[in-house]
């Protein structure tokens, strides 16, 4: 430990003046555990340093063949390290000058021992949860209804919310709000997908209850549907459906009601429809489409946005199924995959297939910009590959 | 579980005006290491703010360059140097023979200090039973560092011995 003594003489060598100086000295020295200490730094930013001050913790996520990530309770981050060629030393028990008054009665030696030293530090950067494993997962195990003989003899793997995040790089909020998006139920603790046509039947018994009830799709009764087709199938299954395709509300007198949302019952009947063959002739099928939902409701094939592809240079006009989920997740492989399938795209139909690629903050138009080249045809902006891709 | 490393260069340039270098700014350098940080199956690596209260704040010195300890006995335990400040609030270093004049600057980016605790980690209820438990590693928030004190200028040599005139 210096003495007064020693810090003074050597300021006098080093020819500095001790007016100019503030009465208070750090003398700095190296911790014992200097080099075992395990420390690391990682930067955050404000909303990760205040998740911290309140005491709330970060877990990082990643199997053995995936890039590491940071997730909070409702973000994610991909994790790097960034090395510096400085050095940097961090002490803890070390005040900035303005904690000094100029003036003290005397020379004060506070002694500080840093208690580690690093020359490279984690970085955050904010991203998209890598939530595509999830369908995947769920759907090897997809529900058919409890008396199917798959349910009964399974011996497949079941997974809870837990589970979920042992497995999916995404912070916990992140991952229900997947489940919702994709139609996911919470059956006896275990998340699980409904087999499509199952959930097309469920939907079918309830659109059908509507017709012979003669209710308005914006007044469907929850009670009502829970008693006539509970005999069928699964109350909670019935309930699922109802969230899933319309919005829940509550009346006068508690009753609880539903508002069938048309947009996506006449998307789902779209898709039961396209799936049976690789392509249709477009007049053709909107035809069936408008004659396969039910009475009352208007199809539009601005519903159809991220599921089918309409192809208006083939002599008739087609339509196909094209569902962004099953796109590569990483954005310059789906840019790939997208051009791969179609030389230039207009951005009316692209933009369904890039948009969940968007980061915080960027645009379709700035992400076009990036990953593609621009040309005009026939009048029209359309876009195309950067580099050569094989069609 | 992979961590990409990437390398950060500070960029001076020598400087005719005397000892004061020029500084650029920060340059990248290369950036293709991947870094296993775990070898196992899918991990969550959990990192915990402390246990009681809310963590202490610490300084950063950020210095250009390395330090070595002149007998060549280690670092630990021993003295770094003194840190003074000017009156105006210019912190100033002085490490064996030279002189360091720094800036104190407020970090855009605050950090947080993590230390690494190896432990054993109970699986769930099952493994409980059967006195199974997953050697496994966890960080802790021992800090956060909101400040540093950067020390850019080239040292400044402490001349002891001057020759006496003749």
């Amino acid at each position: 430990m210096r003495t007064l003594d020693e810090v003074q003489a050597t300021l006098q060598i080093a020819k500095l003046n001790v007016d100019d100086l503030k009465p208070v000295i750090h003398c700095l020295s190296f911790g014992e555990n200097i080099s075992s200490g395990d420390y690391c730094l990682m930067e955050l930013d404000d909303t990760l340093c205040k998740h911290i001050e309140a005491g709330k913790s970060l877990v990082i996520r990643g199997d053995k063949d995936e890039h590491a990530v940071l997730c909070s309770e409702d973000k994610t981050y991909d994790l790097k390290i960034a090395d510096t060629s400085n050095l940097l030393l961090f002490i803890p028990d070390c005040k900035t000058p303005d904690h000094f008054p100029e003036d003290l009665p005397c020379q004060n030696l506070i002694p500080s021992r840093i208690s580690g030293f690093s020359n490279c530090y984690w970085e955050l950067r904010r991203c998209r949860p890598k939530v595509k494993k999830l369908k995947k997962l769920l759907m090897d195990n997809a529900y058919e209804g409890p008396d199917s003989e798959n349910e009964r003899n399974s011996t497949e793997q079941k997974y809870s919310t837990d589970d979920l995040l042992e497995r999916i790089q995404a912070s916990e909020q992140e991952l229900l709000n997947q489940l919702q998006l994709i139609h996911a139920c919470e059956i006896e603790g275990y998340w699980r997908i409904l087999e499509f046509d199952y959930e097309m039947k469920i939907l079918g018994h309830i659109t059908q209850l509507v017709d012979s009830e003669s209710w308005s799709f914006s007044k469907v009764t929850l009670s009502v549907c829970l008693e006539e087709l509970g005999p069928l199938e699964p109350k909670e299954l019935i309930e699922h459906c109802l969230n899933c395709y319309g919005k829940r509300y509550t009346a006068e007198a508690g009753e609880i009601y539903f508002s069938l949302n048309e947009d996506k019952v006449c998307r789902a009947t779209a898709q039961m429809l396209l799936q049976n063959a690789v392509k249709f002739n477009l007049s053709e099928f909107q035809e069936v489409w408008q004659q396969s939902v039910p009475e009352g409701m208007t199809t539009r094939l601005d519903q159809l946005k991220g599921l089918a592809l309409v192809d208006r240079s083939s002599r008739p006009e087609t339509i196909f199924l094209l569902k962004v989920e099953d796109l590569p997740e990483d954005t310059q492989e789906r840019f790939n995959c997208l051009f791969g399938m179609r030389e230039k795209w207009t951005e009316e139909a692209v933009s369904p297939y890039i948009q969940d690629l968007c980061g915080e903050k960027q645009t379709i138009g700035a992400l076009l910009t990036k990953y593609s080249r621009t040309s005009m045809q026939n009048g029209v902006k359309v876009y195309s590959s950067r580099r050569p891709v094989a069609t | 579980m992979w961590l990409l490393v990437e390398r950060w260069r500070e960029v001076y340039s020598p400087s005719a005006l005397g000892d004061r270098a020029g500084y650029l700014g920060t340059e990248k350098r290369e950036k293709s290491i991947f870094l296993k940080i775990e070898a196992c199956e899918m991990v969550q690596i959990l990192i915990s703010s402390p246990e009681e209260g809310n963590p202490g704040e610490w300084m950063l010195i950020e210095l250009q360059g390395e330090i070595e300890s002149r007998q060549n006995t280690g670092l630990a335990g021993s003295l770094m140097g003194d840190l003074h400040y000017t009156k105006e609030g210019v912190p100033v270093l002085i490490v064996g023979h030279h002189i360091l004049y720094g800036k104190v600057v407020k970090l855009e980016k605050p950090f947080a200090v993590l230390v690494k605790r190896s432990g054993h980690q109970e699986v769930d209820d099952n493994a409980m039973e059967t006195g199974e438990a997953k050697p496994s590693t966890n960080y802790q928030v021992t800090a956060l560092i909101k400040k540093k004190m950067i020390f850019k200028t080239r040292p400044k040599p402490i001349i002891t011995n001057v020759p006496k005139k003749v």
